[in-house]
């Protein structure tokens, strides 16, 4: 059977801890973010997650909106982590508040199923005050889709004679992979609930949504081929930010990229890896959102190369309204210590040189901010913010 | 316009020119081959502003006339026309009709005054080369690429010297990325005159595209005028727009000292590093060298594919040592070589090694290798 563990409203729940007030909105303080995470209290206002914050506040005037504080929640995500390892040595967290855990074979030292989904609760809340839903079933995307059903404080399972019964009954929109996009086009094939997707031939969903087609295919006969995966190797590296004003401006742009690209390269070199792919991502005033890519020449945990890579994106792009929301993240991890070509005349690339250089650089700055803060040096450009 | 001409006669040459006029470019005319008919004759050229290439072909010419038609299309046109002799003529508003008795197509043609001018070239020195000697030099010369989006001369181009040496007129091509080097030297008859001052860099595009139109067997005439590299065969010339750069000085690589020889099988080596390369990644290129007591020890421990090994006995008594190559350099440079032996001097871990055949340093093959 497997787990999966959902923490209630995590971000404000940890502030609501920190704050004992009624309504916590986790965001931006100005009016122009966008809210990062409500406290139920709070959501029994119609605030919710991604709404912008002017709206937010209108709808719960009371509530207390602190800015999102990612060292702490990452934090109390590691002790419930820990927590959930002690209950099997398979757990895969998915994100900072979502983990699955294979508990195949443990009832004998923990009991059945439901026992088990209970003491995982009892022991986040008794230990770390903080309330999550569970869902237990005997497949991976099941045991997501029963977390989902009791929120907040849930514990949903589903037992293998019920998995059948399930499935012909959820709705498709449900499934993990199915968005509005993919929904419309099943809705199309009459396709309502997983169920209905019996209906068609592997082949015939495979010409449709491509390899989705013959997961969706498996998942409605009860195969899913996910397994709990302990080691999930992290994939990308990103930091993003709304800006106080909407803005046409490239150099506030690229100053803010700037920060982020400073917290990718952290990122990166806390997990001693380097990338080889630089993303930005841009939201505009419409809320419509782009992202460009950029292959560096080689793999690099500088954020300074990271930045320029970012820059280069934003220098190129045609603005045509202003941009609300600026990122960049790095991916394309490259395994470490792989020999270096060296070349036959001394004039080696330049850029190659000041990669190396910069990272050299980062790492001093890293060790800096480890003992004496995170604002102890910084850029100049940044000593601001 | 208005002539008849045997498919024969131009259609290898279209297809040989593909290369230069074929594909998609950003200057539309380029795209395009001038036909240009006068007296008893066809001129055919394509240009894509680097590399200008002009033929001459005999036609019966009813019309003078000049017409510029896509060369991809016409080129397929002809290749696959089912008569031996066809019809081109000239219709109104550039429009160019092909037939014969039983096909008839109708192209749509371009401006020929847009089409950008080929130099001319004048009374020029040229000296006579062996095609299979100059098409084998540019084989070797061009298999070594550009060495990534760096777009400096001495790797976008290749370096042509004449040297005079022990009463010997030398013609010499050069190759780097920067990560080995290539030198290949070909002696000619004695020159009255040099065709060419001491040192020029050809682009390897051009090159390439030079390599086919050499026919093994003929001579080709080779010379520079100005700017221009020129390649002239009896009908047909190309000509190359010259680099403007420095060469990295690449002599003191050719100084050899023979106690660093190591005899090596050719097809015996070249087979084993095509068996290490399968365990050879984008990201992890390397295998490793072991030399020791009469045997070579390559291996590679690839992190995210796994790991290879592989002996070879040779001669080999000194102290023993190790070093990282890319097999790719090896295995690309050895088919080259046509001696059954071939000679890989390596000195140090850290110093580029040169692979050489027997008594002969005509050709040599200059790595540098990975450090760990």
């Amino acid at each position: 059977m497997i787990v999966h563990v959902d923490m209630d409203a995590f971000f404000a729940s940890v502030e609501q801890l920190d704050h004992p007030e009624q309504c916590v909105i986790v965001g931006g303080e100005s009016n122009r973010g966008v809210v990062c995470a409500a406290s139920y209290a709070a959501r029994k206002y119609g605030v919710h997650s991604a709404m912008p914050m002017f709206q937010a506040r209108r709808k719960c005037p009371q509530a207390v909106v602190v800015r999102p504080r990612h060292r702490r929640y990452a934090e109390i995500s590691s002790k419930v982590m820990e927590l959930l390892g002690s209950f099997s040595p398979l757990v895969e967290p998915v994100s900072i508040d979502e983990a699955f855990i294979d508990i195949t074979g443990c009832g004998a030292v923990f009991g059945t199923p439901a026992e088990i989904g209970r003491r995982i609760k009892e022991q986040i809340r008794g230990g770390l005050g903080l309330t999550c839903s569970v869902g237990i079933a005997p497949l991976k995307f099941l045991a997501k889709i029963a977390s989902d059903i009791n929120k907040p404080d849930g514990l949903t399972v589903i037992f293998p004679e019920d998995v059948e019964k399930v499935i012909a009954a959820l709705p498709i929109g449900r499934v993990p992979g199915v968005g509005p996009q993919t929904g419309r086009q099943l809705d199309r094939l009459g396709i309502r609930s997983l169920g209905d997707v019996r209906r068609y031939s592997e082949e015939q969903l495979m010409a449709r949504l491509g390899k989705y087609g013959r997961r969706l295919h498996e998942l409605s006969r009860g195969i899913d081929r996910s397994e709990v995966r302990p080691d999930r190797p992290v994939k990308s590296v990103s930091s993003e930010e709304t800006f106080a004003e909407n803005t046409y401006d490239k150099s506030v742009l690229k100053r803010c990229l700037l920060k982020h690209a400073g917290d990718v390269g952290r990122g990166l070199r806390k997990d001693g890896v380097r990338a080889k792919t630089v993303t930005v991502k841009i939201k505009f005033a419409d809320f419509t959102q782009v992202t460009r890519q950029v292959r560096l020449e080689g793999p690099t945990a500088a954020s300074e190369i990271i930045y320029r890579a970012a820059a280069k994106i934003v220098d190129a792009f045609d603005l045509n309204q202003p941009v609300r929301l600026i990122g960049v993240g790095a991916s394309d991890f490259s395994i470490k210590a792989g020999p270096v070509q060296l070349s036959l005349f001394p004039e080696p690339k330049q850029t190659e040189i000041n990669a190396a250089k910069w990272e050299k650089a980062d790492r001093a700055m890293d060790a800096i901010s480890e003992k004496f803060g995170r604002m102890a040096v910084t850029k100049a450009s940044l000593k601001d913010d | 316009m208005n002539f008849v001409i045997n498919k024969n006669d131009i259609s290898d040459a279209l297809t040989r020119l593909q290369g230069i006029a074929g594909r998609k470019s950003s200057l539309a005319i380029t795209e395009t081959v001038l036909i240009r008919a006068q007296k008893d004759k066809v001129t055919i050229s394509a240009t894509d502003l680097e590399t200008g290439f002009e033929g001459i072909y005999p036609a019966i010419v009813e019309k003078d006339g000049m017409v510029a038609v896509n060369a991809r299309k016409f080129s397929d046109i002809v290749k696959t026309f089912p008569m031996e002799t066809i019809k081109i003529k000239e219709l109104e508003n550039q429009w160019i009709e092909i037939s014969s008795d039983s096909v008839e197509y109708h192209l749509v043609g371009m401006d020929p005054e847009e089409f950008p001018e080929i130099p001319k070239i004048s009374d020029i020195v040229f000296f006579k080369i062996n095609s299979g000697d100059f098409k084998r030099m540019i084989d070797k010369a061009v298999i070594i690429g550009v060495g990534g989006d760096e777009k400096r001369e001495h790797l976008i181009g290749v370096l042509l010297e004449h040297i005079d040496e022990n009463d010997q007129d030398i013609v010499r091509m050069v190759s780097t990325d920067i990560r080995r080097l290539s030198k290949m030297d070909y002696i000619v008859e004695r020159m009255d005159k040099p065709a060419f001052g001491e040192k020029i860099i050809i682009p390897k595009k051009g090159l390439t595209e030079v390599n086919k139109f050499l026919d093994p067997g003929l001579d080709v005439e080779i010379g520079v005028q100005g700017n221009h590299f020129i390649v002239k065969k009896e009908n047909e010339i190309i000509i190359l727009n010259l680099l403007d750069g420095d060469f990295p000085n690449y002599r003191e690589l050719l100084v050899l000292e023979d106690i660093y020889d190591i005899e090596l099988p050719r097809d015996l080596f070249s087979m084993m590093l095509k068996r290490m390369s399968i365990m050879t990644s984008d990201e992890y290129r390397g295998v490793n060298f072991h030399f020791e007591n009469d045997q070579l020890l390559v291996r590679v421990v690839n992190p995210t594919i796994g790991e290879s090994k592989e002996t070879l006995e040779i001669k080999y008594q000194r102290e023993p040592f190790d070093a990282v190559y890319n097999p790719r350099y090896f295995i690309e440079a050895m088919a080259f070589y046509e001696k059954d032996t071939v000679l890989l001097n390596i000195k140090d871990r850290e110093k580029p090694c040169v692979l050489r055949a027997e008594n002969d340093n005509t050709y040599l093959n200059i790595i540098m290798p990975m450090k760990i």
